[in-house]
């Protein structure tokens, strides 16, 4: 059998269908997943080639760029194993699809050097092996597929007995149910064949939190585009007369969120789009442009905008701004307060990230290949970063990355302060392995209804988190802090530092630091405005 | 007492704070005092001095300031001893941090410039104190001026002080911050370890925590330490001094340690609380008292 180019495609296309369907009930990996897939997407809307190949090309880098968090650079890479089975081929047969399918499974599950078990490697690699004798047998593709979908369901149902946190909490593996969805949707978009609409309908997906939903939908339309026309200046379409519906149709499908404000001498023209050079073309129909703003809405853009202005981040300029040093230090900054101080501790560039989401391939690329040195170490702050983090130091040519793992901020400052810039290389990374004795908390919101480790959650409660353990729950962000650090504390630490995040009101603040230092006289507690977002409060124990 | 008629005397100043019996203990031995300034009052530097200066220090609304000897002061001391047909040399505060060096010198062009001779120690406290003694022990011994030159030298360049303030503030303000400088901007707390490199402040290393500091000062003894003069130093930190010198005898197998106090100038521009630890390589004994050729 013979497939076309064209019907592959639609297979990739299909991808769109998991906007709306991702069933994945950890908000964080769903983001992850779907914005692994967003840039994908975005970038095959404006392809219109058939050349198998380069589709799965086009496919293959952009979806590595967009990757995010564990489960998104997993996903990223099995396309990529795809894009390598069906290089140089113009159309591929089953045979040859199924190749590809294998190298994809095998990509995936070579992306991580330690592989877990009851996540979405497991369901991987059962995949791969139930669907071996399929492929020697030499089946059809979709036949492949479906047999590929009822082995990784198989796969799925048991992960929650080869991870007993899934068990205890009652779900199946985030990750894993990603990968499902992901075949399952391609499977659909075979047997539906032609291009699936896209219908952002952001408020009918599963139950994310509202901060997640939120991004989504801002990111599937980059830009909000505000234009201020004055329509007595004339323009192809006279004023006076109401716009005509063509052109108002022509707005409708360049964006979503249009408002249209009109009287007899001004029109306003509100839309959230992916091409503001288009709605700006069409108000030029209508009269001089008065006012014209266009805003990158992503979160991430936002706060590299305000870094901008703090002078702090050079601009991609092809030459460095700064004198070459030997080496530099990037970082993940959950905040703004946090990266300021990152900063003061020498770090060269932080990347900032988004209210649950993490960091894609492409943002930490772009921080290395800006900072002015050779060498590089990379402070991926986050267990879910440390792919993407790999990914970004294999793709960075012409520079050595190094990767200190550390998952969380705690052990990110233990490590820069260890940091002596007039130390060679190999000594730092020998002083830098400190950042392992350095103790991490921190109080974040349940998304929803959970029984975690003994505990009985409500959505909204705040969970305080410590030694990769739920130490604390409760209804007050005060309290629930204390109740956290009583169990974190030990007669040996000595410092505290506390990042606020947005959340944390000044009484809080005041109030948890004050019961510092009267429970622990021996601790040194600063209180730092860190400015992140999903967490009121974060613990540096030293 | 050797054959020679003339006799070297040591000149030190105030900041090696000598107690009473050492310089009881070594007639040869004079010392010059810095001054301290408050808005209100001006207080010599000198350990009797210490409480009535901490107590200023925390009331006092600004900061405090401090100034070398005069070159007067210098002189009152050089003159009669030189008058008496005797050598000089003087063993002082780094220039760096000070500028008494400049003051003494003004002092012997006046007095008698081919009797003495100023060296700058490129130190302070515990170790220019170290090298002061060893030099008076030389003179008392009657060695020649030559001989107790090359002794100070060779004591002063083998000797090493640390010290950790409890804030960078004092240093700072005080304008004698140094390579510390760097350290300023970090918006997280951090325990500096600071010593002394060619007289002027350096940073050894950064660390989070009070006990690091003092772990990563016991880093610096020497394994053979039976050949250093070792001892802990701080400036009203006694808990802190004690903690540390506890660390320092462990890692010494037991040797017992002192425990030295700095004085009013220091405390202007360390500030209070701070710690440190001196390592001073002894000289030979060849080099102090074993015999001497007057020429």
């Amino acid at each position: 059998m013979v497939f076309s180019a064209y019907s592959c495609l639609e297979q990739q296309r299909e991808a769109i269908n998991q906007l709306n369907v991702f069933p994945v009930p950890d908000g964080d990996t769903g983001t992850n997943l779907v914005l692994t897939l967003e840039g994908v997407i975005q970038r095959l809307k404006t392809v219109s080639s058939r050349s198998l190949s380069q589709v799965a090309e086009i496919v293959a880098r952009e979806s590595l760029l967009g990757a995010r968090g564990n489960s998104g650079v997993i996903l990223s890479e099995m396309l990529r194993g795809w894009a390598r089975g069906l290089a140089g081929k113009e159309w591929a047969n089953t045979r040859e699809l199924a190749r590809a399918f294998r190298y994809g499974i095998v990509y995936a599950y070579r992306a991580v050097t330690k592989p877990v078990e009851g996540t979405i490697l497991s369901v991987a690699r059962e995949i791969a092996r139930g669907t071996k004798e399929a492929i020697r047998r030499g089946i059809d593709f979709p036949s492949l597929l479906e047999t590929a979908i009822q082995v990784g369901e198989g796969a799925l149902a048991r992960t929650p007995e080869q991870l007993p946190i899934l068990k205890r909490a009652g779900v199946v593996d985030a990750g894993a149910k990603g990968l499902l969805t992901f075949l399952q949707g391609c499977r659909e978009g075979l047997k539906n064949g032609g291009i699936m609409a896209i219908a952002p309908k952001p408020e009918k997906q599963m139950a994310p939190t509202p901060a997640w939903s939120e991004a989504d939908t801002r990111l599937r339309y980059k830009y909000c585009t505000e234009v201020l026309v004055d329509r007595q200046s004339g323009g192809s379409r006279r004023s006076g007369r109401s716009l005509p519906k063509d052109w108002r149709k022509q707005l409708e499908k360049a964006g979503d969120s249009l408002v249209l404000i009109e009287d007899k001498d001004l029109l306003k023209i509100h839309i959230h789009t992916n091409h503001p050079g288009r709605i700006l073309e069409a108000a030029l129909q209508c009269g001089d442009l008065l006012q014209v703003k266009v805003d990158h809405m992503g979160r991430q853009h936002q706060q590299l905008l305000q870094q901008w202005e703090e002078g702090r981040l050079a601009p991609a300029a092809p030459e460095p701004m700064h004198p070459e040093k030997a080496t530099a230090l990037v970082a993940v900054a959950p905040g703004p307060g946090i990266a300021k101080v990152f900063r003061s501790l020498g770090v060269d560039a932080t990347v900032p990230v988004g209210a649950f989401a993490n960091v894609g391939v492409g943002e930490l690329l772009q921080a290395i290949k800006e900072v002015a040195a050779k060498e590089v170490v990379v402070f991926p702050n986050d267990a879910n970063n440390l792919l993407a983090a790999r990914e970004a130091a294999q793709l960075a040519q012409g520079k050595e990355v190094k990767i200190i793992p550390t998952v969380n901020v705690a052990q990110c400052l233990s490590a820069l302060v260890a940091y002596a810039p007039d130390q060679p290389a190999s000594e730092n990374w020998a002083r830098m392995q400190v950042y392992q004795n350095a103790t991490y908390g921190e109080i974040t919101r349940a998304a929803k209804d959970a029984n975690l480790g003994g505990w009985q959650i409500c959505k909204g409660d705040f969970l305080g988190l410590g030694s990769e353990k739920i130490l604390a729950v409760g209804r007050e962000l005060a309290i629930t802090a204390q109740e956290l650090l009583k169990r974190l504390i030990l007669p040996q630490h000595e410092t505290l530092t506390i990042f606020c995040g947005q959340e944390a009101g000044e009484s809080d603040r005041a109030w948890l630091a004050d019961w510092v230092h009267k429970a622990f006289p021996q601790i040194e507690v600063e209180l730092i405005d860190g400015g992140q977002q999903a967490y009121p409060f974060l613990f540096c124990l030293e | 007492m050797g054959l020679g008629m003339v006799d070297v005397h040591i000149v030190t100043d105030s900041t090696a704070y000598l107690p009473e019996e050492v310089l009881r203990e070594f007639p040869h031995l004079h010392v010059v005092s810095l001054t301290v300034h408050f808005p209100h009052l001006v207080m010599e530097d000198g350990l009797e001095n210490l409480d009535s200066f901490l107590r200023e220090l925390k009331a006092s609304p600004r900061p405090a300031t401090t100034s070398q000897p005069p070159p007067q002061r210098f002189a009152e001391v050089f003159r009669p001893l030189v008058e008496e047909g005797h050598e000089i040399v003087a063993i002082l505060i780094s220039s760096v941090l000070s500028g008494t060096c400049t003051s003494a010198q003004a002092a012997a062009d006046a007095v008698g410039p081919e009797r003495i001779e100023i060296i700058d120690s490129r130190l302070t406290t515990a170790p220019m104190a170290f090298a002061a003694i060893q030099a008076a022990r030389a003179a008392q011994a009657g060695k020649s001026r030559r001989e107790i030159v090359d002794l100070v030298h060779w004591v002063c360049q083998r000797s090493r002080l640390f010290f950790v303030p409890d804030t960078l503030e004092y240093l700072h303000k005080g304008g004698r911050i140094g390579g510390a400088q760097a350290l300023l901007g970090s918006l997280l707390q951090i325990k500096p370890i600071l010593y002394l490199v060619d007289g002027r402040v350096e940073v050894l290393d950064k660390v989070r925590t009070r006990s690091r500091a003092m772990q990563r000062l016991v880093e610096e003894l020497p394994g053979d330490h039976q050949g250093y003069e070792i001892a802990v130093l701080h400036l009203d930190g006694l808990d802190n001094a004690l903690t540390l010198k506890g660390l320092v005898q462990e890692r010494l197998g037991g040797r017992e340690v002192p425990v030295i106090v700095a004085g009013p100038v220091l405390g202007t521009h360390v500030g209070p609380g701070a710690f440190g630890l001196m390592i001073c390589q002894r000289p030979p004994e060849a080099m102090v008292s074993g015999g001497s050729n007057i020429a």
